[in-house]
């Protein structure tokens, strides 16, 4: 008979304290527990209740405060008795600022896989001794146990042949359905796979921004990286009405603001600025700001901005907002994370961290860059491997115009962005489009011939 | 053993919560009556929200006895009936306690000044019984 496991290795009811108390107290602790932990990662059912509780009110965008968590309680019916108040007390009041949530959060997981460890090691146990199952299947069976439980979460994915033939038969069946839709229906234009880019030769080109892809956006400075930016954002929260967090590293909130009348109403940005503005046109830019107001549009400027720091902020974007997109505007302004990095390992360092971000939270992440006045990229090899999506914007000449005859099809072409990577399709081509530095609007270039 | 190292106004904080919630627990508040303390509780500790705190602690002080209870009744009504978390909504109470408190200066200055009248009365009135030439 297996002997019974003391308690004090299974259990860790000082750490689950710890964790819950973080929650309560600290918005650092409440993301990166709501990320890592589960309710089942909790022994005490209690602990169990107040973490389902805290990270409710976090999804509300409520702060979990205790008097919060009593109300929410309430509300369900829950926590009737006096003792478990008094407990929740007792959590409460034990937090210790600047403790390191990530200790204590790692000890409450470890401990939760050591309880499950346990209960497997129980059954096969008790299998051993009904002698009823072959020695083969227990121990594949174990095996397989075994694995899950040391796999780390998000890589636990292993696909068998069979997964994967499933698949890519479902892939595939979607995209021939896809594809006779496009020529039945929709009459040969394509549906998208992601958000919408904005740019319907880009749409066509990429089938959108998708889940987990890292789009890079170089340009140089003063020729259109927020603008851009801005110009996604509108086709992914105000046409696609779809829910994206933008960060700013260089503008402020009025700077953005008055961006954003210009671009919704078409009304040009030196006049909103100067409020040089007729009373139609003032009535234009109000109702411009209507449209924002009801759109999945979230900003967040921040001139001091890390790695870490967007991280956690996209997390939380993510768990209250189920945003879709993150746009980063732009990856120079960045603090860094070690100081005596080079300025290509810094980029590289953020690069590596955004394309983990949009894989593990499932989400589209556009980085913008600054482009060498030679129109080169620095660090733009190691960017590369890491994007899914490069993107250039940049100027087309006078001499340009006249030069290439490609150009010469486009009645209003003044800036290409070129295609310089794209994983799942055709790259090394050029995209033209229309930039009214004016008005901060873009749009693909008319065809002469139209 | 967690080392409980929270200074004294995270404990009062504390402590409140918890015997706010006790109290209902107990049926001595009703969910309601639970539910806007512990509001109150977040906007006066958490928010730090003095301008309510100073409507309130003014209200508070003007504390004339078992005869206003008709006015605390209606602050009370008013407080649990809305939702303190919104700040156009706390503004509106706000405004609302602010002018019961004045209301209750106003009748507790009259029913003071009435009593020093009485009293006053009672001395300029000898024959009065009890008044001060009496005794």
């Amino acid at each position: 008979m297996l002997q019974k496991i003391s308690d004090e290795i299974l259990v860790d009811l000082e750490s689950e304290r710890r964790v819950l108390s973080g929650m309560l107290n600290s918005e650092e602790a409440r993301i990166e527990a709501y990320d890592a932990l589960k309710e089942e990662d909790f022994y005490y059912p209690l602990h169990r209740l107040v973490f389902s509780l805290i990270c409710q009110l976090y999804k509300r965008d409520v702060k979990p405060t205790f008097a919060e968590l009593l109300k929410e309680a309430q509300t369900l019916n829950l926590f009737r008795q006096q003792q478990e108040i008094s407990e929740l007390a007792y959590i409460a009041e034990h937090f210790i600022e600047g403790e390191n949530i990530s200790y204590w959060l790692a000890r409450v997981k470890d401990r939760s896989r050591l309880r499950k460890f346990e209960s497997l090691l129980r059954r096969y146990h008790q299998m051993i001794r009904e002698n009823q199952h072959s020695v083969e299947e227990m121990l594949m069976g174990a095996e397989e146990e075994l694995t899950n439980l040391t796999a780390l979460e998000n890589d636990n994915q292993v696909d068998s042949p069979v997964q994967l033939a499933h698949l890519g038969y479902q892939e595939v069946e979607r995209r021939y359905l896809r594809f006779k839709e496009i020529k039945e229906v929709n009459k040969g234009i394509v549906p998208l796979d992601g958000l919408p880019t904005g740019f319907e030769s880009l749409n066509n080109v990429t089938l959108g921004y998708k889940p987990g892809d890292l789009i890079i956006l170089g340009a140089q400075t003063g020729h259109g990286k927020t603008a851009f930016a801005l110009h996604t954002a509108k086709a992914v929260t105000i046409e696609h009405k779809a829910n994206m967090l933008y960060l700013n590293t260089e503008m402020s909130r009025v700077q953005i603001a008055l961006r954003w009348g210009s671009i919704l109403s078409q009304v040009e940005h030196e006049k909103i600025r100067s409020g040089d503005l007729t009373t139609r046109e003032f009535s234009e830019v109000l109702q411009a700001y209507s449209r924002l107001s009801n759109s999945g549009f979230y900003s967040y400027p921040c001139p001091n901005l890390t790695p870490e720091k967007i991280v956690s902020i996209a997390r939380k974007f993510k768990a209250q907002h189920d945003i879709k997109m993150l746009i980063l505007d732009y990856v120079g302004r960045m603090d860094k994370m070690t100081p005596n990095y080079a300025e290509w390992q810094v980029l590289e360092q953020i690069v590596k961290t955004q394309k983990m971000l949009a894989q593990n939270l499932n989400l589209a992440v556009m980085c913008l860059v600054q482009l060498n006045e030679d129109g080169t990229l620095q660090g733009a090899r190691r960017m590369k491997n890491e994007c899914d999506l490069m993107l250039k914007l940049i100027p087309v000449s006078r001499e340009e115009l006249e030069e290439k005859e490609q150009l010469r099809k486009f009645k209003d072409v003044n800036y290409r962005l070129v295609v310089d990577k794209n994983r799942d399709g055709r790259s090394g081509i050029d995209i033209m489009i229309h930039f009214d530095k004016t008005r901060q609007v873009m749009r693909d270039a008319v065809l002469a011939s139209l | 053993m967690i080392i409980n190292l929270k200074n004294q106004s995270d404990k009062y904080y504390t402590e409140l919560a918890r015997a706010i919630g006790v109290l209902e627990c107990k049926g001595q508040l009703t969910p309601g009556e639970a539910s806007c303390l512990l509001d109150v509780l977040d906007l006066v500790a958490v928010q730090r929200d003095y301008e309510f705190h100073r409507v309130l602690d003014g209200f508070l002080k003007a504390d004339y006895g078992p005869e206003m209870h008709e006015i605390d009744e209606i602050v009370k009504a008013t407080l649990t009936g809305v939702t303190l978390k919104s700040a156009e909504e706390r503004n509106q109470v706000m405004a609302v306690i602010e002018d019961l408190t004045r209301e209750k200066n106003r009748i507790g200055k009259q029913m003071q000044g009435g009593k020093d009248e009485y009293l006053a009365g009672r001395e300029s009135h000898p024959g009065i019984p009890g008044s001060l030439e009496d005794q």
